[in-house]
């Protein structure tokens, strides 16, 4: 009897040790966009935990940084380039 | 330098950039404009240098050093307006506002001028496809702008003449000895961190020579002080004449600068008169606790009365107030130097001194101070020491009669750092 009465204190315990291990939610990661200060805004549109809660339901919108696509195309900014004004410097010796 | 293609100045690394911290921001949130497919469109509003201007981008996330650097001379071109006021008088100061905005403003440095591209005053461009360089490159950056005098003594672009062995034999830039604390300033109002007397605050520095010196030679030299590196001459001259005397070389000096905007071309332009190499010693005219030394190297800059004509007539009306011979520190220090070689490449040797004879009759009145009106005895004349007794022989110990007086004559007075090693350099046997 008193054996049963301890292994049945000892299954109570583990339940309760298992108990306080469930649930919950993980931290959350502040995204970068979260932290950049005020006035600059992250190249990112949405969150990365967003991102991930949204992934199955949402398809994820592509946006289109106009900025990097022309600059660092080196045939475009060639294309592009306003006509370079020819510098004819009269100056003479050392600066 | 090679100015860079149109494309070069702006061509970003996508694959590098966007993964730095920088990178991370969006381009319109630090350079305005509009995300568009057309060029037009998407640079309305641009901000080109988004690190010029009063409200400075960067100051958002680098707080602590955006507040300093306004200060800082290469923000403030403080050193050019010390030189103005004091050779004008107030009531010039309007023409020469115009001059300066023509012609010395271009200099004027901002972050993104260091930290992400060339200067502007040398035509600009991203160093590195917009990744912010914490050091920025030497030949892009500081000698880019200090390149006819520092960049060529430095890194030895004079024809037969070394360049300085910080960078020949150390592989130094710039940064390993003026670190970004000097650069970047200091505070304007010492007070609103520090406690302590009035007379203790310093102000923001009006010229590269003015306040605390540094970097100093002794930082990483140290022994050179503390009597510990068996150079006597260390001990002898240590405290009147600054390390560039005896270790630094032949260097540029220049003569008449005269600025104007063209009259075809509708740009400013200058016209500088001759550019020679010289070395030559003058008196310290900016003596202070800082730079106790009785003598530097010296350098002729190019002014003149006439350098602002085009601007007003006489508007150097206090040009004597300065110095046209100033305090230098060329950057192209050697261990060994013709200077250092012997004691007579100095003593009678009235060529290396900056003597009336080489000042323009029309500059000596503003030379008078650093003209050198002695030249330091010969060596003969200066070993007309006391020959040491015969019965010294073999002492080495002078000091201890010697030092008071307590046993032997008293050393005089500017023998006051001398110690026991030296004694015997003038103090001869018979």
């Amino acid at each position: 009897m008193m054996r049963k009465m301890t292994l049945l204190a000892l299954l109570c315990m583990a339940l309760l040790l298992l108990a306080g291990c469930a649930g919950g939610e993980l931290p959350q990661v502040a995204p970068a966009s979260e932290d950049a200060p005020p006035g600059l805004s992250s190249r990112a549109e949405i969150s990365p935990a967003a991102e991930a809660e949204d992934l199955a339901s949402a398809q994820p919108e592509e946006t289109v940084d106009y900025c990097l696509e022309c600059h660092t195309d080196k045939d475009r900014l060639i294309d592009t380039a306003r006509p370079e004004e020819e510098v004819i410097s009269e100056s003479k010796g050392e600066g | 330098m090679a100015p860079l293609e149109p494309w070069e100045k702006v061509l970003v690394d996508g694959k590098n950039f966007t993964t730095t911290v920088h990178g991370i921001f969006s381009c319109t949130s630090c350079h305005g404009g509009v995300q568009s497919g057309d060029k037009d469109s998407a640079h309305s509003g641009l901000i080109e240098n988004p690190s010029e201007g009063p409200e400075v981008v960067c100051a958002q996330c680098h707080p602590d050093v955006a507040h300093v650097f306004e200060n800082s001379l290469h923000a403030t071109l403080g050193g050019y307006w010390t030189a103005l006021e004091a050779r004008s008088v107030p009531e010039n100061h309007a023409a020469l506002g115009a001059m300066f905005g023509n012609h010395c403003s271009s200099c004027h440095t901002t972050c993104g001028d260091c930290h992400v591209g060339q200067p502007s005053g040398v035509g600009g461009g991203l160093f590195n496809g917009h990744i912010f360089e914490k050091t920025p490159p030497m030949t892009r950056s500081c000698t880019a702008c200090h390149g006819s005098r520092v960049g060529n003594e430095y890194l030895g672009k004079h024809e037969g003449i070394p360049g300085d062995v910080h960078f020949r034999e150390g592989r130094m830039n710039c940064i390993d000895c003026h670190s970004g604390f000097e650069l970047h300033g200091q505070p304007s109002d010492c007070a609103a961190c520090h406690s302590g007397p009035e007379s203790a605050q310093l102000p923001p520095p009006g010229h590269r020579y003015s306040g605390v010196q540094t970097p100093r030679c002794e930082s990483c030299h140290f022994t050179v002080t503390t009597a510990q590196d068996d150079i006597d001459m260390h001990l002898v001259h240590g405290a009147d004449l600054s390390c560039q005397v005896c270790h630094s070389i032949t260097y540029t000096s220049c003569d008449g600068c005269h600025v104007a905007v063209s009259e075809n071309t509708g740009k400013p332009y200058f016209e500088t008169e001759a550019s020679y190499l010289t070395f030559l010693i003058g008196k310290n005219i900016r003596k202070s606790y800082d730079r106790p030394y009785g003598f530097v190297p010296v350098r002729h800059v190019p002014i003149s009365p006439a350098s602002y004509s085009y601007y007003g007539e006489n508007l150097l009306s206090n040009f004597d107030s300065l110095s046209t011979w100033t305090y230098a520190t060329p950057h192209n220090v050697q261990l060994n130097t013709p200077q250092n070689a012997s004691c007579s490449a100095c003593h009678g040797n009235g060529s290396i001194f900056l003597t009336a004879d080489k000042v323009a009759p029309e500059e000596l009145n503003a030379n008078r101070g650093v003209i050198v009106d002695v030249v330091p005895a010969a060596l003969p004349d200066l070993l007309q020491a006391p020959a040491m007794p015969a019965d010294h022989n073999g002492r080495s110990v002078c000091l201890v009669c010697h030092e008071k007086g307590a046993m032997g004559p008293s050393n005089p007075p500017d023998h006051a750092r001398y110690q026991d090693s030296i004694c015997r350099n003038c103090h001869i046997l018979p």
